[in-house]
């Protein structure tokens, strides 16, 4: 009894037993509910099980990026709900982190009125639910654009109104997949050369002329490919028919307005995130950097943001990951991602709940798992290295 | 010998209860509504003529008038009802996991939604035919017309694939894009997004007069579908099916039989019609066996009205959508609205 | 120095001539933007009247805003009892006030009571019974609705939000990878869909016959979200705190639950405060999904409202409204929050 009571007292079991109850409680209140929700299923008559991904779908969509049609199975229209959801996503992304930037870059300006501006924004963007951005695009965007008669006409090949920007596509892609892999070749060469100069400065100091390469094979190169493609290859060019143009692709405002929204509101939090990551730069810096002759705009440039950034990479993973669970906004404005596709349409025809949420539940998981990898990464390569 | 009698008259009365107790299988939910005194209705967001709310909160449409009609068989008051007003994707989830007793949601019957979602239907409240809402100024005069337009509609409703369906067969191409609620979708037309709003032929006048200028709009008159509408319910406890079934048979018996809100108590009294006076409960227990008040049908028709009356008041000439009967007419007046005998 | 006999604010805006270019560029652009809104929400507007007809000029229509400002307010609330939300609304607020107020010594106490206290009343207050008329929460919105799931979610998140913070602290591996796993889940999933989960999933795992408010069933699904993102700005505060402190107190004999208690939460939520109070105005602007379940909190009633055939074509008005009420609200708490940092930081 006593040696029981000495082992009571010994920290480690006393872990060891706080724990296991721990566990065991988790354990025992998931076999619970899971056979509460097993008995109630059968109880209603709803059926379980994954079969249902291999039944047809029978559902159309307006936006797909893969080869999917109607007759696909539900398998396949999850995959369309996926890559629109991850579409959206980076670009929204990339242009909210453009707009941040420039907004809290703007905030910190010493012209008083555009810094008091940047600042309204700001204010503005981040005390206002997101699905008032989302409705607001979205039927802005809407009554803004003429009807597909009166469509805006770009140079005669793509087509603005409100069903969306109609543009031409390639009737065979072959030769936009040979001129895709030469832009990634020469960006690879690009990579190769830049590394090479650095190290070569390194070393001796000499400067390459790294902006005519830089020039050439990241513009030019890429360029030259596309009009190759693009000149080889025959062109299904939408025209104007009945109720609106037919054939090309079409970007749905319901994406355009999706993406206004996420841009405009989260570069109001990246602009935030901008100007902590700039004023936590101490001031000495950027006072000796101006000693040394440097300009304003190669000092923001050379010595702000890259330490800037150091202090910026943790919160703006977060944003990015606001960015992608945001993306389910779009099912307020039909935009077919995969809340709306499948969590609505595909959970209507088949019924089953449990199994369409956690596969949606799962798809927002994996895909933030690999942001914040990624960005991991990033932090780790940017990391002051201290010797 | 006073024992004797009293023993027997115990024992008789035993077995009465014991036989009745055997005739109604149990009711878990009838004795759910019983117990907690009013029913829970799953109706739609907001459609008028169907179900919508005023500014008041006050429920008023068709699938509304069954819901108080089957709330004055089982409470004998047709003001004990609770709605719940659903949306497209949620009305299925709520009536499985028990949210609502029944569901009244201008909801197609269809065999898969049968087969595979643990739903019944009980019988056809409207026969709704799926057509679309166009601008006057498209011209289009049928469904056929719409080749290349872009069509709205409510996600995961039978209308997304009917129409799609349609187009498909008839080699037409249209572009639907699906909106998560019916009210979004409107909005959306509304605002130009779309040449047609898709949905049933009753829904689209209802949804009309929420447009900004419904005089702009016309609603095609050849539908592209059948779509049967009615009551809903869970699989499972067959006497609360039973009832579900027969209150809305009963309302439109009534109309067959010419009982109205206004002559119900006269007919009671004084009908000689035994089909009358059995779906009145002035003959017979019907209402008994089921497990409810015998007059459970006098409340539903005295506190409600027959189905001819809440058409009328609903979505037809007494409504602002002034819908025809046309196929919701009797079947011995050229329409397809039937029932069983009340025998 | 002819630019320092400048007045100040002609030096700021026309100082050198490229900082008068931006400053006429600027000028031009918010012209742009400002005079139609302002023409069309003040000087276009119509403000009296009862009816859609009223309307006449081009702009806003504000009759329709007051035509419907109780349901904006409190949803189809019973007009009769409405007395009963807003004295719940000043009993919270006097509370909150008397206890950020209180002195020192006091406030701790008075904080903890509060929290007792509070919460059942205001349950009691707006649902009724016992001995008050039962309204039922269907009846709820606007809001009022708005607020009482900000403040119930936030009343779930921030227990659960300390309790996990402090797991992903623990010397523990199993507890600390249980947080962990918490923490990330639902951080990571979004909250339209934990909305649409909860109001599915929890009737099913119950056991049978068990129903669950649908709005509860919505509080609870946000409680859980917020829950993981107050634990992470709990986590900040344990973070900043120098473990000298929690060191000290074990020295001087306290067991972890007393240390913790006494000496570390204290101190880490003073520190972690104005990071709460960021994820309560995401709380609150998230709030607006539990629309996908049907239930008409403010910008619900908003878009409920454009349904009426009386007043067909009032989008702007509502959203304007509706938006301008979370912008006030979500405006004021961060300044408090911004206040708090500051006071923090001297």
């Amino acid at each position: 009894m006593a040696k029981a009571l000495a082992l009571l007292n010994d920290k480690r079991v006393r872990d060891w037993i706080y724990q296991i109850a721990v566990v065991a409680l988790l354990v025992g209140l998931t076999i619970f509910f899971v056979r509460n929700a097993s008995e109630n299923m059968v109880k209603a008559g709803i059926a379980s099980g994954f079969d249902f991904l291999w039944r047809a779908s029978g559902i159309d969509v307006p936006f797909v990026l893969t080869n999917y049609t109607r007759s696909d199975t539900i398998m396949g229209l999850f995959w369309v709900g996926v890559a629109n959801t991850m579409l959206v996503t980076v670009i929204a992304m990339v242009l909210a982190t453009l707009l941040g930037f420039v907004v809290g870059i703007a905030r910190l300006s010493s012209h008083w009125l555009l810094s008091t501006l940047a600042g309204a924004y700001i204010e503005f963007v981040r005390n206002i639910p997101l699905l008032f951005f989302v409705l607001f695009w979205y039927f802005g965007v809407i009554a803004s654009l003429p009807a597909p008669r009166d469509s805006v006409k770009l140079f005669g090949i793509a087509f603005l109104n409100n069903r969306g920007l109609t543009i031409p596509l390639p009737d065979a892609p072959s030769n936009f997949r040979w001129a895709l892999g030469a832009i990634l070749l020469s960006w690879f060469a690009q990579w190769l050369v830049a590394r090479w100069a650095r190290r070569r400065k390194d070393r001796t100091g000499q400067d390459a002329p790294m902006l005519a390469i830089g020039l050439v094979l990241v513009v030019l190169v890429p360029a030259l490919a596309i009009a190759w493609a693009s000149l080889a290859t025959r062109w299904d060019v939408p025209v104007l028919r009945g109720f609106n143009y037919r054939g090309g692709f079409v970007v749905i405002p319901e994406f355009v307005a999706l993406l206004a929204a996420l841009v405009t509101y989260t570069a109001g939090f990246i602009a935030e995130i901008v100007r902590g990551g700039i004023q936590a730069v101490p001031h000495g810096q950027i006072e000796a950097a101006s000693a040394l002759g440097l300009r304003p705009g190669r000092i923001l440039r050379l010595v702000t943001i890259p330490q800037a950034l150091r202090v910026m990479i943790p919160p703006l993973t977060n944003q990015y990951l606001n960015v992608l669970k945001n993306s389910s906004f779009g099912a307020a404005i039909a935009y077919p991602d995969v809340v709306s596709l499948f969590m609505g349409s595909a959970l209507n025809n088949t019924g089953q709940a449990i199994e369409i949420i956690a596969m949606t539940l799962a798809v927002y998981l994996v895909i933030g798992l690999a942001v914040s990898a990624f960005m991991n990464w990033y932090n780790a390569r940017i990391a002051l290295v201290t010797r | 010998m006073r024992m004797r009698i009293l023993g027997a008259t115990v024992l008789l009365a035993a077995s009465a209860s014991l036989a009745s107790a055997q005739q109604l299988t149990p009711s878990p939910t009838l004795d759910a509504v019983k117990a907690r005194g009013n029913l829970e209705c799953g109706v739609h967001l907001g459609l008028p003529g169907f179900s919508f709310a005023n500014d008041k909160g006050e429920w008023t449409g068709l699938d509304v008038d069954y819901c108080r009609a089957l709330a004055a068989a089982v409470l004998g008051d047709a003001k004990k009802v609770k709605y719940t007003p659903t949306s497209v994707q949620q009305r299925w989830p709520i009536l499985q996991s028990g949210q609502v007793d029944v569901l009244a949601r201008n909801s197609t019957i269809t065999f898969s939604r049968n087969a595979s979602l643990g739903l019944n239907f009980q019988g056809i409240n409207f026969y709704e035919g799926q057509t679309f809402l166009v601008r006057k100024s498209t011209n289009a005069k049928t469904a056929a017309d719409l080749d290349g337009a872009s069509v709205c509609v409510a996600a995961g409703s039978t209308e997304e694939k009917n129409a799609s369906d349609w187009f498909r067969e008839r080699n037409l191409k249209v572009t639907i894009t699906n909106f998560q609620k019916n009210d979004d979708a409107i909005a959306a037309y509304d605002a130009g997004r779309c040449d047609a709003y898709t949905a049933g032929v009753g829904a689209l006048a209802g949804q009309r007069v929420k447009l900004k200028v419904p005089d702009e709009h016309i609603i095609l008159t050849q539908p592209i579908s059948n779509d049967p509408q009615g009551p809903v319910t869970r699989w499972g406890d067959e006497r609360w099916q039973l009832i579900v079934r027969w209150v809305l048979n009963g309302t439109i018996a009534a109309e067959m039989l010419g009982v109205t809100s206004a002559n119900v108590d006269e007919m009671k009294a004084n009908s000689k019609n035994s089909e009358v006076r059995r779906l009145l409960g002035a003959e017979g227990d019907f209402g008994a066996m089921m497990g409810l008040p015998n007059d459970w049908m006098y409340n539903a028709i005295k506190q409600v009205g027959n189905y001819g009356e809440s058409f009328d008041r609903s979505v037809g000439a007494g409504s602002t959508l002034k819908l025809e009967r046309g196929q919701n007419q009797l079947w011995t007046k050229g329409g397809l609205l039937f029932t069983p005998p009340f025998q | 120095m002819s630019s320092a006999s400048l007045p100040l604010w002609r030096q700021r805006l026309f100082g050198t001539p490229a900082t008068g270019i931006v400053t006429v560029v600027l000028a031009f652009v918010l012209a742009w933007v400002a005079i139609p809104i302002i023409r069309w929400a003040l000087i276009d507007a119509n403000w009296v009247g009862t009816t859609r007809a009223d309307c006449t000029a081009g702009g806003a229509c504000w009759v329709f805003i007051r035509a419907r400002f109780g349901q904006f307010m409190y949803g189809l609330y019973p007009v009769d009892q409405r007395w009963r939300v807003d004295l719940t609304g000043i009993i919270f607020l006097v509370s909150v006030l008397g206890i950020v107020f209180a002195p020192q010594r006091l406030r701790l106490r008075a904080g903890l009571a509060a929290l007792v206290v509070l919460p059942p009343l205001g349950i009691w207050l707006l649902a009724g019974g016992f001995g008050l008329r039962p309204v039922e929460t269907r009846e709820w919105g606007g809001l009022m609705l708005t607020l009482f799931i900000s403040v119930y979610s936030s009343l779930i998140a921030i227990p659960l939000g300390i309790i996990f913070a402090l797991g992903r602290q623990s010397q523990l591996r199993v507890i600390r990878l249980i947080s962990i796993l918490f923490i990330e889940f639902w951080r990571g999933v979004p909250i339209i869909a934990v909305i649409f989960l909860a109001s599915l999933l929890l009737p099913l795992i119950l056991p049978g016959g068990i129903g669950i408010d649908r709005l509860a069933r919505a509080v609870i699904g946000l409680g859980f979200v917020i829950a993981a993102y107050m634990a992470e700005a709990v986590r900040g505060g344990l973070q900043a705190l120098p473990s000298g402190q929690r060191e000290a107190a074990t020295a001087l004999g306290l067991n972890y639950w007393k240390a913790t208690g006494l000496i570390v939460l204290p101190q880490a939520l003073r520190i972690s405060l104005p990071a709460m109070t960021n994820e309560f105005i995401a709380l609150v602007k998230n709030t607006t999904l539990v629309l996908v379940v049907s239930i008409l909190d403010l910008l619900g009633i908003a878009q409920a409202s454009l349904a009426d055939p009386a007043w067909v074509g009032m989008n702007m008005e509502a959203y304007a409204f509706s938006g301008a009420i979370y912008w006030l609200i979500c405006f004021a708490l961060s300044r408090w929050s911004r206040h708090l940092e500051s006071r923090r930081r001297l």
